[in-house]
């Protein structure tokens, strides 16, 4: 199979790329769904380093296609249901409703999400400011929480810490180890900060 | 100091802090699926399935 792939590439500088593709395809095209930004991301980059084009089309089709399917961190069911016990869980992705149908079936074991929130439903991706105002709006509208009350918990700096800085959100960084891609400490800040959500929700158990 | 109970909602991301969206692991189990993975070969090569990404 390498004889098809002229140019070798790292593990950084193709999860590097995807990003930096990603971004490119969501800024430019705000209501393509997922699954159908990865599809075509990965089209690019096939491009880029010369695989098989027909090959490439339908690895492309599958890859978008499996966003479903993965799977959730060893500590996130058991440390969600905790923290459903103290406060409303809504989530801000930008997935589609289609794909995040398949992943809150490994998700809500023992609870139900409050609220969810994709960019097929706002019609543009984080870190674009619409999406967090939307969601400010939406939990005002449907719990009277107030945007104080908020407390934005994601990996990524660069695209959910740094809007929370901007609108002057609380915010938790979930550190996961071996995060590659928003963990530029330069880029926000950030109210609490632990390396899992199990720590998160043991916080919270001791308060 | 801030007590996180002084918040009554949490907003998630999802893929990256609740869901291993790393993108390499993605494709190792699609190139398992597919047997045929080209683009990735060369670094799946290398990968400790860690890369998480955010979406």
């Amino acid at each position: 199979m390498l004889k098809d792939a002229p140019k070798a590439i790292s593990r950084a500088q193709a999860l590097s790329e995807f990003t930096v593709v990603e971004t490119t395809i969501q800024e430019e095209n705000p209501t393509l769904i997922y699954p159908d930004v990865l599809a075509t991301a990965y089209g690019f980059l096939a491009t880029e380093f010369s695989v098989d084009r027909d090959l490439a089309a339908n690895e492309a089709k599958i890859f978008g296609g499996s966003v479903g399917k993965w799977q959730p961190f060893p500590d996130t069911v058991s440390a969600l249901a905790v923290l459903s016990k103290h406060f409303k869980l809504v989530v801000l992705s930008n997935v589609d409703q289609g794909s995040f149908s398949h992943t809150r079936k490994l998700l809500e074991k023992g609870f139900t999400f409050d609220m969810v929130c994709t960019a097929q439903d706002i019609g543009s991706y984080k870190p674009d400011i619409r999406n967090f105002e939307y969601v400010l709006k939406s939990v005002k509208e449907k719990f009277g929480i107030e945007r104080e009350e908020v407390l934005v918990t994601a990996q990524s700096l660069s695209h959910d810490h740094v809007p929370a800085n901007k609108l002057g959100l609380g915010s938790a960084w979930i550190d996961r180890e071996g995060a590659h891609v928003g963990v530029d400490e330069t880029l926000a800040t950030f109210t609490f900060r632990y390396r899992t959500l199990g720590e998160l929700a043991a916080a919270v158990e001791k308060e | 100091m801030t007590k996180l109970k002084a918040f009554r909602c949490l907003v998630f991301d999802v893929y990256g802090t609740l869901i291993v969206s790393d993108l390499d692991q993605s494709l190792i189990q699609l190139a398992l699926l597919t047997n045929q993975f080209p683009l990735l070969d060369p670094f799946l090569a290398n990968s400790k399935g860690l890369g998480n990404r955010t979406l």
